[in-house]
């Protein structure tokens, strides 16, 4: 029997054309196709979805195609809210991105776990000017001190989307902050739409948290990526593969990490030195956002060079112990 | 002694003085942090730095230990900025200094080191 594959789909086509031009499968597998993809049946696949293949002909799924479905409906769920474009960058770039995951987080991570409180702060603020609102609008407060308050909040919020501050928020500095916010004390006694705006900013502090984590996810994934490695070794090839992928791998990542982890430390002191070098000394945001990209570049690279130290070194070390 | 050799047990050498030194690195963060912090005072700089890295667990801690590092690395520029107090620097016990710059300068000797090795073996 054959087995099921799954394949992630490069650009966007229509569900219809993939199944019967691109795929060109039979009208068995067809509707095989139809029930493994359910999600994408009825419209465009889009760049970085998985389809789910395989052309045996019985209605029941086996526990692979089962497995394969939950993968596409994960991705899927992961992929919520992305553009089309963004969601061809992510495909096309994967592999990058996915070394760029395991070491450069390293270093992202750092600055991300700042940048998340940073996003939390403006939260609160959004929150306590939709308060405001929302008790001036039953009469709560006079508006004299409605007036008075939003100023207060407003330049608050000015100030931590100043320069780079901004970046995140899904917000822009430009011109006042009642038109940054689209709001107008008359059009928010109709809508209400600055609950968009805090619910936009709750978004980017769950994402700015997830990336502070996908530092342990990148680094679980590279030993999960070192352990398939060595099973794939074990399994297929000869013993002395196998013993010689156990060094391999397991130097690979102990190096990778190691090196990352002092790169992402020193690379994020570097870049927040030149940025006060370069005069940027109005507080920790700048400061912050410096050490992010400094930081990120530096661990991904260093992390790159620790591992070809760890390839090198357990490669001597097997050819050592169990001679060439 | 040929340069195979050298390059072939230079690597080992230097594949397990980088492990050490991100162990070090790693005990400075969670152990010696606080007290390098409180040596620096209350700067700027080490104000902004707790509450942007606090309670955000060991990355909070390594962006931490990052600021403190170009604060010691860099003191002269840091002090002109007016984002640390030349005073808390010079009165920081030197044990504590060299806790952070000795794995510091450690470790960018051993990553230039490294990407030499890289370089000399062809790997890029």
């Amino acid at each position: 029997m054959s087995q099921p594959y799954a394949f992630v789909n490069d650009q966007p086509r229509p569900y219809v054309h993939l199944r019967d031009h691109h795929l060109a499968l039979s009208m068995n597998a067809r509707s095989k196709l139809d029930q493994l993809n359910p999600f994408l049946r009825n419209g465009m696949v889009m760049p970085g979805e998985i389809v789910v293949v395989s052309d045996g002909s019985t209605h029941l799924c086996t526990p692979e195609e089962t497995q394969l479905m939950e993968l596409a409906s994960q991705v899927r769920g992961a992929m919520i809210g992305m553009t089309s474009h963004e969601s061809s960058v992510m495909s096309h770039n994967f592999d990058l991105l996915q070394s760029f995951m395991s070491y450069g987080s390293i270093g992202i991570g750092a600055s991300t776990a700042a940048w998340s409180k940073h996003l939390k702060a403006l939260e609160d603020l959004l929150k306590q000017t939709e308060a405001l609102h929302q008790r001036w609008r039953a009469g709560g407060v006079t508006n004299d001190r409605f007036f008075a308050q939003r100023r207060a909040l407003f330049s608050r919020m000015q100030e931590s989307l100043k320069g780079i501050g901004r970046y995140g928020s899904g917000l822009n500095n430009q011109g006042k902050m009642k038109q940054i916010l689209g709001i107008s004390s008359k059009s928010y006694l109709h809508t209400g739409d600055i609950r968009g705006y805090a619910s936009k900013v709750r978004g980017v502090t769950t994402m700015a948290s997830a990336m502070s984590k996908g530092t342990y996810v990148g680094v679980a994934l590279d030993v999960g990526v070192g352990a398939l490695e060595i099973k794939e070794a074990c399994s297929t090839g000869r013993e002395e593969e196998c013993t010689r992928a156990k060094y391999v791998e397991t130097g690979k990542t102990v190096g990778g990490v190691g090196l990352a982890w002092f790169g992402g430390t020193a690379g994020a002191a570097a870049g927040q030195s030149i940025c006060v070098g370069l005069g940027a000394v109005s507080g920790g945001l700048v400061i912050a956002g410096c050490a992010l990209v400094a930081g990120a570049v530096t661990a991904w690279g260093s992390g790159k060079v620790g591992s070809m130290i760890g390839e090198g070194t357990t490669t001597i070390m097997y050819e050592a112990v169990h001679g060439r | 002694m040929d340069v195979k050799y050298v390059l072939d047990w230079g690597v080992v050498l230097l594949f397990f003085l980088i492990l050490i030194n991100a162990a070090v690195l790693l005990w400075v963060a969670l152990f010696r942090l606080e007290q390098i912090e409180n040596a620096l005072g209350k700067s700027k700089l080490n104000i902004d730095a707790k509450r942007m890295g606090s309670n955000v667990g060991l990355l909070g801690r390594q962006y931490r230990l990052s600021t403190a590092m170009g604060a010691l690395l860099f003191t002269n520029m840091y002090v002109r900025k007016g984002l640390v107090d030349p005073d808390d620097v010079k009165n920081m016990p030197p044990r504590l200094k060299r806790w952070v710059l000795i794995p510091t300068m450690g470790g960018a000797v051993l990553l230039l080191l490294s990407f030499v090795w890289v370089l000399m073996t062809g790997k890029i």
